[in-house]
Parts: structure tokens; C-alpha cells; sequence
């Protein structure tokens, strides 16, 4: 490839300038945001209801967070699941590689990774389109948050920076997510069938999902996507009951409530972490990254999120958001990274060499693959996790085409047929081109480079969040307090005792 | 500035019902507005018991029944049934409800009414003000339907424009004399250590005149500005004595003033203008 290498060359030093200048801003920021967070549930802000007083919830608290849960599964989790605990197991940022200390601070860093911070961030986005949506009746686009400040200006030049950010980063943080399931799928191929593993078939098999999904959304009421996506859920529950059972059983429950506490316990430290006394670029590839990441998908997951949570208080919000997905995380990280990491030190026992430790970094994309062939029924565990790989492929890129065309049209939910298969087949022809030019390095860069931005647009819309909630708390104080019935009654009794006696007189 | 076509007046059964729409008449008499709507909140639940003991034997529904009483008010006053007048019963006892619908029909102005003796009454009146986008007029019993002097107090902030071409819109209609002052802040008891206190004030002034000066070239008003002295009261204190010295009949003052809190529906100098007052109507300018 003629573009490749000096794009590569490009990208790499572009990310490594991104990550070490603005990194530290990044940890900063994403902290605030738990904390602002924290402070809308606890105060008494809390007490304002998305939708307005008298709102209700369109679903069930429990069916509520089984949507919640389905929002965070995703490709990450499968790619992830196994290969970033053991990877931070064996090329750990501080402690010594393959020791009891490193494999606790795999976790550590897994679980912060992927915890509370993350969705600190989508609960920002969520509770901003969900208020301005519920409680104010605008359209549910990011340009719309920003009212408070901007006025009637967000329908102005303002309003189309903000959304065309909006867009960007959802356009490259999926692409991203296409981009590492779409290396999976082919890396987990050629590890069970022994196909090539070339970004020619990796663009191949995006060009195919693509289509897939451009059908579906082509196909309209997206019942197909809907299905596919429930059956994601279930699929990918299965496959972790089956690691589960197979598995480590009592190590994953003990390793569980351990990785937990120390999560807790350390939270603030390793939250605040900066890499200030080692500086081995790992922040950046990793918690930055992944800080990053999870904004550009932010108005992705914030859409949705927002809308499945009409007639929620703002603190019933806050603590769903934070707690039930964090923890089911947890429990998946537990079971596939804690369950490797643990099967590997056994096998120091037997007189091995982390041979699987060591085989599952050597490439990410397979590590799911290389941990699955250590259970029973290996074949039908891998092209298991082949199939949801590919399918959760479909339905992001689905679902995310329908938020980045309801995005561009401000807000609608019914959009021209056409309208979708452009932004479906773009997805697809941004993540091919990011792989073509220069692979995880590049859709890392694209992503760490939408990311900062929108950091920014996040900032400003916490103050803006908290200038609305404000005022609907004053709103709704005002509703609240009692105005005088009792003088009110025995006027309109006059009123009614003096028309009824003009119509005896008629 | 839009032209005042469409009001919207509350009523609520009382005595001072009849003083309202009078007072209204005479602003009816110069600007002959377009659409006149009575709206009248029923302030009790619809499942509420007592309503249901009142209703049991209406001759026709209760909404009908209100509308025949607020249009014999209508003809009391105006001597004819004006074909401009509409008439708006809210049931159901759910007050934003009413505010949504208030604010959907773009009023330009509401006119609320706040009674002379009663204690705790402009409750209701102070809440649809708080709550509505529309420009609202407040009203005490006690004012007289004259609008020889209006007085504008000015911050500069977002609002001062809006409020002084309302007043030139007025003072164009009624030949009233237009009297807009600002309040310097002084603060010094906040300072022990500040240097000079006089050169502090002469210094405001002088912004005050500048921006002032900025303002009238913009809007073509041609009066002078007062600036009043902060006494260590509160603001809305000394425009109400500047008001009741110059024998104002009105005020028109901006939703919230530059300091004001996200959490205030309105400006602090507003609320207790409109909860103190009890002779000059004042009106607050919204954000459009």
C-alpha cells in the first residue's frame, strides 16, 4: 500500500502528540464529570423528573436496566473481554509482568477502564438530550442542550459546529468499533478455518456487514436489527454462563468481590493517575484512548439511553446509569480477562512459561479465540464468538447510521430511505479507509482526535445541563406550593349560587 | 418593537375583576387591541370533592356557567359584548398545564391582578409570572388608571432594550413622561479597605452614561438618566420610593437583572417589586 506507511507515520506521531499534551486533560475532565454527576443525584436537583412532574416511565425499572445493560454490551467487550486484563497482566504500566500484584492491577485498570467513568460520560450526554427532549420539547439533537447558553443562536452556525462535532465523533468512534470487530471476525476466521488474515478481507468483510446493515436499514422499521440486538444480548450471556460454568466457577465469584473492593478502595488514586513519574506512553494507548472513545460514542449511547429513560428522577437516572451496567461489566471482565489471567498462572504450576498469557497479546484480535480453545466444545465456542462479533457488527452499525442521520436532520426520527443508505455506507467506507491507511493506529487517531473536541462541548454542556435542571427545579417549586383552595371555593360558590338564581329569573 | 395586538387578562371571581378590566379599557381605548382573552383558572382538581358537592346540580356545565358570569362582567364594563373577547376556562387544576397553553398562544402581553387588603393574595398572580414567557402586567387594586410617568429602571443587561422600547411604545400612546434610572451599586461594605469611594462612584456613572448613551442612540429615546445612589437598601426599595416620589403610574422593569441565579424564575428586584408593591402596576418584559 503506497498510502499506507506514511499515513501510519502521520497518525502515530498525530496520537502520541494528542495523548501527551492534552492526556492529562482528558483524566481531569472525565473525573469532573463523575463528580458533577454525583452532585446532580445527591443534591436536590435530584428530585426533577425527565418528562416533566407528572411524568411516568415508558418501562419497568427492571426492563430499564436490561436496556441499560444492552447499551454498554458491545463489540469493545468482546474484543476486550479477555485481551486487556492480560495484557495489562503481562506489560503492566508500573508493577512487575505476571506477578500476583500486576494480575490485581489488570483488574484494577480494567474495571476503571471500563466502570463508572464511562458511563459518567454517557450519563452527561444522556441526561442533557433527555431533559432537553422531555422537559423543554426540543429536538433530540446535541444542539439542542446548549440553549441555555446559545439561545435561539443553536439554530444558527453554532448549532451546525456542535452537531457536525456530534457527528464526527460518532462517525469514527463506531468506525472504530467496526474497525476492531471487523479485525476480530477475520482474525478469529483465520484462526479456526485458517483463512488468510489480510486487511483485504478485513475490508471484504466490511464492505459485506455493510451491506447487511444498509439492508436493514434500508428495510425500514428496523424490526430485523431489533431482533438481531435482543438476541445479541442473550447470546453473549450465554457465552458467559458457559465460561462461567466451565471455567474458574469459584475463582470468577471470589476474584469478583475482591476486584470490587479494590476498585473502590483505589478509585480515586488510579482515577487520578497521570503517569506523572513513568513515562511509558502507556496511558495513552490505553485510558486515554478508551476516555476518548467513549465520548465520540457518547451522542450514540446518550440518544438511546435518553430515550428509554423518560419519567426517571434525575437521581434514579444518575445511580442507573452509573451502578447497573458498571457492574455487569465488571462481571464480564471477571469472568473472560480474571478467568484467563487465572488460567494462566496455573499453568506456572505445570511448569509453564505464561504460554497463554503470552499467546493472547501476541494479537488482540485473536485473544478470544486463543482463551476459548482452553474449554470444551471449542469449535462451537469460537464460531459462537465469531457470529456475535459480526452481529453486534451489524447492529451498531445500524443503529448508529439511524443516530447520525437523526443527528443531520435535526432531531427526526423518520428519515428519506436514501438519507440512510448514505450515512450506512459511509460508516462502512470510513472504518475501510482508516484499516486501508493505517489500521488500529489510525482509527485510534481518528477517534483520540474527534475525542478532544467534543471533551470540550461535554465541559459546556454540564454548565448548560445545570442551568436548565435549575430552573425546572425553580418551576417545579413553584407548581408545588399550595395556592389557596378555600377562598377560591366559596367564590366560585357566589359566582354559581348568582348564575343559577339569573336563570330561575330568565 | 411588536405592536400589542393580543392580551390575555386573568381573572379569578373576585372583586377585582371588575377593577382590572376597567383598568384594561383604558389601554383598550388607545391601543383598540385585536384579541382580548379572559382566562380563568379553576383552581381546584377535577376528581377534587368539593368541586363535585359545587357542580352536583348545575344547570349547564361549569364552564359555561363561568363564562356567562365573566361575560356579564364584560358588558358591566365595556357597556357592549365585544366581538374581540375570548373567553379561556382552565379545568383540571393543573397549573402548568395552563402556563404550556398560555405560552403556545404567544400573548403579548398578560395582565394579572393583585388585591388591596386581603393578606397572602397575589400568590396565584406572582406564580403565572413567574412561570409564563409572556410579558406580564401587574396590577394592585389601588393603582390609578393614569400613565402620565413611567419609570425604567435600567441595568443594561439583555432586557434594558426591550423594556425602553415598551416605554416609548407607551409614552407614544399616552404622551407619558418617560423617567429612566439606574441604581450605582456601591458595595463598599463589602470593601473596608476600599481607596476612594467617591472616584469608585464617579467611575460607574460614567459607565452608566456611556452605555446610556450607546442605548439612546439605538432606540431614540431622548430622556435623560437618572442614577440613583445605592443606600445599602435593597434595589427594588429605592425604586419604589424614586416611584412613589415622582408619583409614577408605572414601571417597567426586565425579567432578571445581570446577577441574578439560574435559580430564580425571575430577577430579585422584580419579586419584590411585584410582592411589596401595592400602588404603582408594574410590568415585566420577558425574553422574547
Amino acid at each position: 500500500m503506497i498510502v499506507g506507511d506514511p499515513m501510519l507515520v502521520l497518525f502515530d506521531s498525530f496520537k502520541t502528540f494528542v495523548t501527551e499534551k492534552t492526556g492529562w486533560l482528558f483524566i481531569l475532565v472525565v473525573n469532573f464529570f463523575i463528580i458533577f454527576c454525583l452532585y446532580l443525584g445527591f443534591s436536590k436537583y435530584g428530585s426533577v423528573r425527565l418528562g416533566g412532574k407528572d411524568a411516568t416511565p415508558d418501562f419497568s425499572t427492571s426492563a430499564w436496566f436490561a436496556m441499560l445493560f444492552s447499551a454498554g454490551m458491545g463489540i469493545g467487550l468482546l474484543f476486550y473481554g479477555v485481551a486487556e486484563p492480560v495484557s495489562h497482566y503481562a506489560k503492566p504500566p508500573v508493577a512487575d509482568p505476571f506477578t500476583v500484584e500486576s494480575a490485581q492491577q489488570a483488574m484494577n485498570f480494567t474495571f476503571l477502564h471500563w466502570g463508572i467513568h464511562a458511563w459518567a460520560i454517557y450519563a452527561v450526554v444522556a441526561l442533557s438530550l433527555a431533559f432537553f427532549a422531555f422537559n423543554r420539547n426540543m429536538p433530540l439533537t446535541i444542539r439542542s442542550v446548549f440553549y441555555p447558553l446559545l439561545g435561539d443562536k443553536i439554530n444558527g452556525w453554532m448549532g451546525d459546529v456542535i452537531d457536525i462535532f456530534a457527528v464526527l465523533a460518532t462517525i469514527f468512534g463506531l468506525a472504530t468499533s467496526l474497525g476492531i470487530g471487523v479485525r476480530q471476525v477475520s482474525g478469529g476466521l483465520s484462526y479456526v478455518f485458517d483463512t488468510p488474515n489480510n486487511v483485504w478481507v478485513q475490508v471484504a468483510l466490511i464492505a459485506g456487514i455493510t451491506f447487511i446493515a444498509t439492508l436493514s436499514v434500508v428495510s425500514g422499521v428496523d424490526k430485523g436489527v431489533r431482533i438481531l440486538s435482543e438476541w445479541n444480548v442473550r447470546i453473549a450471556a450465554l457465552l458467559l454462563i458457559f465460561v462461567l460454568i466451565f471455567g474458574p466457577t469459584l475463582f470468577v465469584f471470589k476474584a469478583f468481590i475482591q476486584n470490587m473492593g479494590t476498585y473502590v478502595n483505589e478509585l480515586v488514586e488510579v482515577s487520578t493517575w497521570t503517569e506523572a513519574f513513568v513515562n511509558k506512553g502507556w496511558q495513552g494507548d490505553w485510558t486515554v484512548f478508551y476516555w476518548a472513545w467513549w465520548i465520540s460514542w457518547s451522542p450514540f449511547v446518550g440518544m438511546f439511553i435518553a430515550r428509554i429513560s423518560k419519567g426517571r428522577t434525575i437521581r434514579e437516572f444518575i445511580f442507573g446509569v452509573l451502578l447497573a451496567p458498571s457492574i455487569l461489566t465488571f462481571f464480564w471482565m471477571t469472568t473472560l480477562g480474571g478467568s484467563a489471567i487465572f488460567l494462566d498462572m496455573q499453568d506456572t504450576l505445570v511448569g509453564g512459561n505464561h504460554e497463554l498469557a503470552k499467546a493472547i497479546i501476541s494479537d488482540e484480535s485473536t485473544a478470544l479465540f486463543v482463551f476459548l480453545e482452553r474449554f470444551p466444545l471449542k469449535m462451537v465456542g469460537s464460531v459462537l464468538g465469531i457470529l456475535l462479533v459480526a452481529s453486534f457488527f451489524v447492529t451498531s452499525a445500524d443503529s448508529g447510521s439511524l443516530v447520525i442521520d437523526s443527528i443531520t436532520s435535526g432531531g427526526k426520527l423518520k428519515t428519506p430511505t436514501l438519507q440512510r443508505v448514505f450515512w450506512a455506507s459511509t460508516l462502512g467506507t470510513v472504518a475501510a479507509v482508516l484499516l486501508i491507511g493505517g489500521g488500529l493506529t489510525a482509527l485510534q487517531t481518528a477517534t483520540i482526535s474527534t475525542g478532544l473536541p467534543f471533551l470540550i462541548i461535554l465541559t459546556v454542556m454540564c454548565y448548560s445541563l445545570l442551568k436548565g435542571v435549575k430552573q425546572e427545579y425553580a418551576r417545579d417549586k413553584q407548581l408545588i406550593d399550595e395556592v389557596d383552595q378555600k377562598s377560591y371555593a366559596s367564590r366560585l360558590t357566589k359566582v354559581i349560587m348568582k348564575q343559577i338564581d339569573k336563570d330561575k329569573k330568565l | 418593537m411588536r405592536r400589542l395586538k393580543k392580551i390575555g387578562i386573568f381573572l379569578d371571581l373576585s372583586e377585582t375583576d371588575e377593577f382590572l378590566l376597567s383598568y384594561f379599557k383604558k389601554l383598550d381605548d388607545v391601543f383598540d387591541f385585536d384579541s382580548l382573552t379572559l382566562v380563568h383558572f379553576v383552581a381546584m382538581e377535577s376528581d377534587s370533592a368539593d368541586l363535585e358537592i359545587l357542580t352536583q346540580q348545575l344547570p349547564k356545565p361549569l364552564e359555561e356557567l363561568i363564562e356567562d358570569e365573566l361575560m356579564d362582567l364584560v358588558k358591566k364594563v365595556f357597556g357592549t359584548e365585544k366581538s374581540s373577547i375570548h373567553i379561556k376556562i382552565a379545568l383540571g387544576g393543573k397549573l402548568d398545564v395552563l402556563v404550556k397553553w398560555v405560552d403556545s398562544q404567544q400573548f403579548n402581553m398578560l395582565v394579572l391582578g393583585k388585591k388591596a387588603k386581603e393578606e397572602g393574595t397575589g400568590v396565584f398572580s406572582g406564580k403565572v409570572i413567574r412561570l409564563t414567557n409572556s410579558d406580564c402586567l401587574f396590577v394592585p387594586e389601588d393603582a390609578k388608571t393614569e400613565f402620565e410617568r413611567i419609570v425604567l429602571p435600567l441595568d443594561f443587561s439583555d432586557y434594558t432594550e426591550k423594556v425602553i422600547s415598551r416605554g416609548l411604545n407607551l409614552s407614544k400612546n399616552f404622551s407619558s413622561k418617560l423617567l429612566p434610572v439606574h441604581v450605582l451599586k456601591a458595595g463598599f461594605q463589602y470593601f473596608p479597605y476600599f481607596k476612594n469611594q467617591e472616584k469608585y462612584q464617579k467611575s460607574l456613572r460614567s459607565k452608566a452614561e456611556a452605555s446610556f448613551i450607546k442605548i439612546q442612540k439605538k432606540t431614540g429615546l431622548s430622556e435623560e438618566l437618572i442614577c440613583l445612589e445605592d443606600s445599602g437598601n435593597h434595589i427594588s426599595r429605592l425604586l419604589h420610593e424614586f416611584a412613589a416620589k415622582h408619583k409614577a403610574n408605572l414601571i417597567i422593569i426586565g425579567n432578571k437583572g445581570n446577577a441574578d441565579e439560574d435559580d430564580l424564575l425571575i430577577g430579585s428586584v422584580a419579586e419584590r417589586l411585584i410582592s411589596a408593591e401595592r400602588k404603582v402596576p408594574i410590568l415585566i418584559v420577558k425574553p422574547s
